[in-house]
């Protein structure tokens, strides 16, 4: 949940206006960097958590 | 280049066999119930990639050229709805397979009531967005195939015509195999998830080449201007958070992302891994789309952007990668043509074609034939009709230019499902009415605003209506609804429409009251993971008969799998028969069963025709989720107090009658009693009358007459005692000693007994003691008792001439038998019944001594023993006793249960 909440802050205006600038980064559009950092950070954290997700919510299923 | 033309349509060919190939497989394989590798996570994922389509492919380079970043929120959407609402698609996920969900239409319309009006708007609005989307796909494979072999050579129309018709073969081939309960396709979801690797490989193999090809990233981004990146001032504007928007609404509302996140899903699970490894899929895929657009600008200025991925490869004359590609966005197009066309065929088929043919049923229903060949018939017709559809498009149109505009059409038409289907899983007080209106309004502003105006004044709207409004009404212009008229028109239409829509559906929610059955639907799918079963209790039994409803499930069914059904709830119920009670629990199971195959509407209503339409009534249904809950466990223990209740009652009335039948036989005991006793008693009182009265007897006389007196005291004193024993041992109050003996002692020593009995009527003993000098548990004197009155009976009543009397003994399972067998030919079936009862003597008897106690006592020792005394009958109706004793190698036995049958009969003997 608070991983979507991020994502949508960075992908959306007005954050992701702060990194729409012209410098280069490592040859790359720093823009392009950013998102694709960003996205690549969010799938990461995703990734780890999932295991969390699938049995969070086994636990959940029993109680409620 | 029409050497190479052959090779691409070899390959084409061979691609579509592999698919052909593949599908067939996995479908074999999982008709044979091998699911392993199908359950995989990983090809649930790729599966789900049929939403790269090959406007991904092809497009999203196109649009990076033209717009810059912006493609990128079509997969930034996605990856948000991925990472961040697992619990909404989980809670789809859920509901999908809870309530045997087969379309998005299905499931807007049975959340709503099982309305059969919404289902067929929401297929409405599926084909319409659909269509163009096909075309689009069509459009796509026939310009690479031109852009491949060189163009000029084949009639465009005649490709598209090919590849329509051959995936329109393929979908009707794997789609609608059979009607399954769930309506999955895994042959289909197998051959996507290899086409979403090619997609991959293919992208990938290109950017990698193009990149490198042009010395590295940083040689690719130089002397760009930025503008080309950022394509135009302000790229984090309205339209950029609006697209974002919308893609992320098409991956749940898709009729084809629908089908393959949701219908096709086997395991709820498998969402946790889809939650990262689709977006990386995505990421993976929009990875090189800028390099691409971008040397595509730099070296290929002046064609068409669209496809920069195949003729970059060309221009490098790289055939081979040029190939590859042109599989890659081949794929793509099948991939997508297959699914939605799976998907929308499912709806018309369901929610147009069945209602039409269930009137038509009504007429007689007889007449109506197998449903279930009608379903797929109208499946398949139904694909192809879609197919044909998107190929009239695509000739209508003529190939319009940006084939991104197309995709975005097909988002914002979808995307009016979207409060509805939010509206109707998270808020119980979302109503069928507001759903309807929201929908309405919201499809009708998409044609107005968008989808009319993207054919430029050709079809139904006019070019000055465009320009200026209908009737000159500027207020109204299409793409300026109300002064909103500098906006760019695709923000304007999903502003107005999903606005509308949505603020629609809120406030005709509130204001409309639901009707029973859409509460009962609301509060079990906005309940889903609170619920048990997914219950549907909305049909009353009435009426239905069993057979009505088998005959409906092996028309929809199949005759087999109804059958299986069928018997599988008769088991349920405890029912041996052939068919269950039409119970609730029944019916709903059916319904849900059919509504795996034609959708939950038209489940709905045959059912309810059959079983006389009576939904629920307003009383019981009040604030239904939880009040439906607790009724429901109320009524459950109700009905096991009641069942208790009625196994005490049925025990009580078998004690009862067991009472009033020992009360009879205590009866008949006294009567059979005081007769008995009253005989002796007569002549003893007769007798002592006679000296008393008499003087003039003499002394002789007298003595003889004391004599008998005397004799009838004796007799009177042993029936007395006879009585008591028989009371005493029955009633068990006798506790009987046990100690192990040895048989044949046992035997001897009662024979000793009798032998001189025996010998005065001429009998001839034999012996054939074949369990030998066994151990067994008893009480000596007690046995010998026995033994002893079973062998004087067989001398007593014997009638052959020369009597003969056999003792056997043999060991059985867990006891020792003695059988007392003379050549008598024993007592008759008659007699067996009742010589155990009290005072009854059999028919060789009638005038024989005795009380008729003996067999009674001599039973009642046996039991107290352990043992037993019944009556065996031979084959040849000849009989014998048999003596029952536990042996010594076990327990010490307790009494046996009084209640066993003591007639035996032998077959095999």
């Amino acid at each position: 949940m608070v991983v979507l909440i991020l994502g949508i802050c960075f992908f959306m205006p007005p954050l992701a206006h702060i990194f729409q600038v012209d410098r280069m980064l490592f040859g790359i559009p720093a823009t392009l960097v950013y998102l694709f950092a960003i996205w690549a950070l969010l799938i990461i954290v995703t990734a780890r958590l999932a295991p969390r997700m699938r049995n969070g919510d086994t636990d959940r299923n029993t109680d409620v | 280049m029409s050497s190479s033309l052959d090779i691409v349509l070899f390959l084409c060919l061979a691609y579509v066999v592999a698919l052909f190939v593949i599908a067939f497989l996995v479908d074999r394989s999982a008709s044979r119930g091998q699911f392993d590798w199908l359950r995989s996570p990983v090809v649930y994922t790729l599966s789900i990639s049929v939403y790269c389509t090959s406007w991904t492919f092809y497009g999203a380079v196109g649009s990076a050229a033209r717009n810059g970043l912006e493609f990128i929120t079509i997969y930034l959407g996605p990856t948000l709805v991925f990472i961040g609402w697992w619990w909404l698609l989980r809670k789809l996920v859920r509901i999908g397979r809870e309530h045997r969900i087969t379309s998005i239409a299905d499931l807007i319309s049975s959340r709503y009531g099982k309305s059969p009006s919404l289902a067929v708007l929401v297929t409405v609005i599926a084909v319409v967005a659909t269509t163009p989307y096909i075309a689009l796909q069509l459009q796509s494979v026939t310009r690479s195939y031109e852009a491949i072999s060189g163009g000029g050579t084949i009639d465009p129309t005649f490709t598209a015509f090919t590849i329509a018709a051959g995936m329109a073969l393929f979908t009707i081939l794997f789609g609608t195999r059979n009607l399954d309960a769930n309506e999955r396709h895994h042959g289909v979801v197998a051959a996507i998830a290899s086409t979403a690797i090619v997609k991959l490989v293919a992208l990938l193999a290109v950017g990698i080449f193009v990149v490198w090809g042009a010395g590295g990233l940083a040689d690719v981004f130089k002397d760009v201007p930025t503008e080309v990146i950022y394509g135009g001032e302000e790229i984090f504007g309205p339209r950029w958070i609006t697209i974002m928007f919308l893609s992320a609404t098409a991956i749940i509302c898709l009729p084809r992302q629908f089908q393959v996140t949701v219908v096709e899903n086997v395991d709820e699970r498998h969402l946790a891994t889809a939650s990262w490894l689709f977006p990386a899929y995505l990421f993976g895929m929009s990875l090189f789309i800028v390099p691409i657009a971008i040397v595509g600008l730099k070296t290929l200025p002046g064609a068409n952007p669209d496809l920069y991925v195949l003729t970059l490869p060309l221009a490098a004359g790289r055939d081979d990668l040029a190939l590859l590609a042109f599989l890659g966005g081949f794929s793509s197009a099948t991939s997508m043509v297959i699914v939605a066309a799976i998907a929308v065929s499912t709806m018309v088929s369901n929610h147009i074609v069945m209602p039409v043919a269930l009137r038509f049923m009504s007429a007689g229903r007889e007449v109506s034939g197998d449903v279930r060949r009608l379903l797929l018939t109208s499946r398949r017709i139904s694909i192809a009709a879609v197919l044909g559809l998107g190929f009239l498009y695509f000739q209508l149109s003529g190939g319009s230019d940006a084939l991104a505009a197309i995709g975005l059409i097909a988002f914002v038409g979808v995307a009016q499902f979207l409060p509805s289907l939010l509206g109707g899983i998270f808020w119980r007080g979302a109503t069928r009415a507001g759903a309807l209106t929201g929908l309405l309004i919201g499809f009708f502003l998409w044609a107005y605003t968008l989808f009319l105006p993207s054919f430029g004044g050709d079809f139904l709207l006019s070019a000055s209506v465009l320009e200026n409004g209908p009737w000159g009404v500027l207020a109204l212009r299409p793409q300026g609804l109300f002064g909103l008229n500098d906006m760019d028109p695709l923000v304007h239409a999903v502003v107005w429409s999903v606005g509308l829509n949505a603020l629609a559906f809120l406030i005709v929610s509130v204001l409309t009251e639901a009707k029973p059955l859409e509460k009962l639907q609301g509060a079990q799918f906005v309940n889903i993971f609170r619920n048990l079963g997914g219950q549907t209790a909305n049909i009353q039994t009435g009426n239905v008969t069993s057979d009505d409803l088998f005959i409906l499930a092996q028309r929809i069914l199949g005759t087999e799998p109804a059958r299986q059904l069928f018997e599988e709830m008769a088991k349920a119920q405890g029912n041996s028969d052939h068919l269950p009670h039409p119970t609730e629990a029944v019916i709903n199971r059916l319904e849900r069963e059919l509504a795996g195959s034609v959708g939950a509407a038209s489940a709905h209503a045959m059912v309810g025709r059959i079983a006389g339409a009576i939904p629920v009534g307003m009383t019981e249904l009040i604030d239904i989720a939880d009040e439906t809950q607790r009724l429901m466990e109320t009524s459950r223990a109700l009905s096991e107090k009641s069942e208790e209740l009625e196994r005490a009652a049925e025990q009580l009335r078998e004690a009862n009658d067991r009472l009033r039948r020992l009360d009879a036989q205590k009866d008949a005991f006294l009567t059979q009693v005081s007769h008995e006793l009253r005989t002796p008693m007569t002549s003893i009182r007769s007798f002592a009358n006679i000296l008393l009265s008499e003087e003039t007897i003499g002394p002789d006389e007298r003595g003889k007459f004391v004599e008998i007196i005397h004799d009838e005291s004796l007799r009177l004193t042993r029936l007395l005692d006879e009585i008591l024993d028989v009371s005493h041992l029955e009633a068990g109050s006798q506790n009987i000693p046990l100690s192990p003996l040895n048989l044949n002692d046992e035997i001897a020593g009662a024979e000793k007994s009798v032998q001189a009995f025996m010998r005065d009527a001429g009998v001839r003993l034999h012996h054939d003691l074949q369990a030998g000098p066994v151990s067994i548990w008893g009480n000596s004197d007690r046995l010998r008792q026995v033994l002893i009155n079973i062998l004087g009976n067989a001398v007593k009543y014997n009638r052959a001439t020369v009597p003969e009397i056999t003792i056997s003994s043999h060991e059985a399972d867990r006891t020792v038998l003695i059988d007392i067998i003379d050549n008598g030919g024993g007592i008759s079936r008659m007699d067996a019944g009742t010589v155990f009862e009290k005072f009854a003597r059999g028919e060789n008897s009638r005038n024989a001594k005795g009380a008729g106690l003996g067999l009674p006592i001599s039973r009642a020792i046996m039991r107290a023993m352990g043992g037993d005394l019944t009556v065996v009958f031979n084959a040849d109706e000849t009989s014998f006793f048999r003596i029952a004793l536990v042996p010594a190698s076990q327990d010490q036995p307790v009494e046996t249960l009084p209640d066993t049958d003591n007639v035996v009969t032998l077959t095999g003997e």
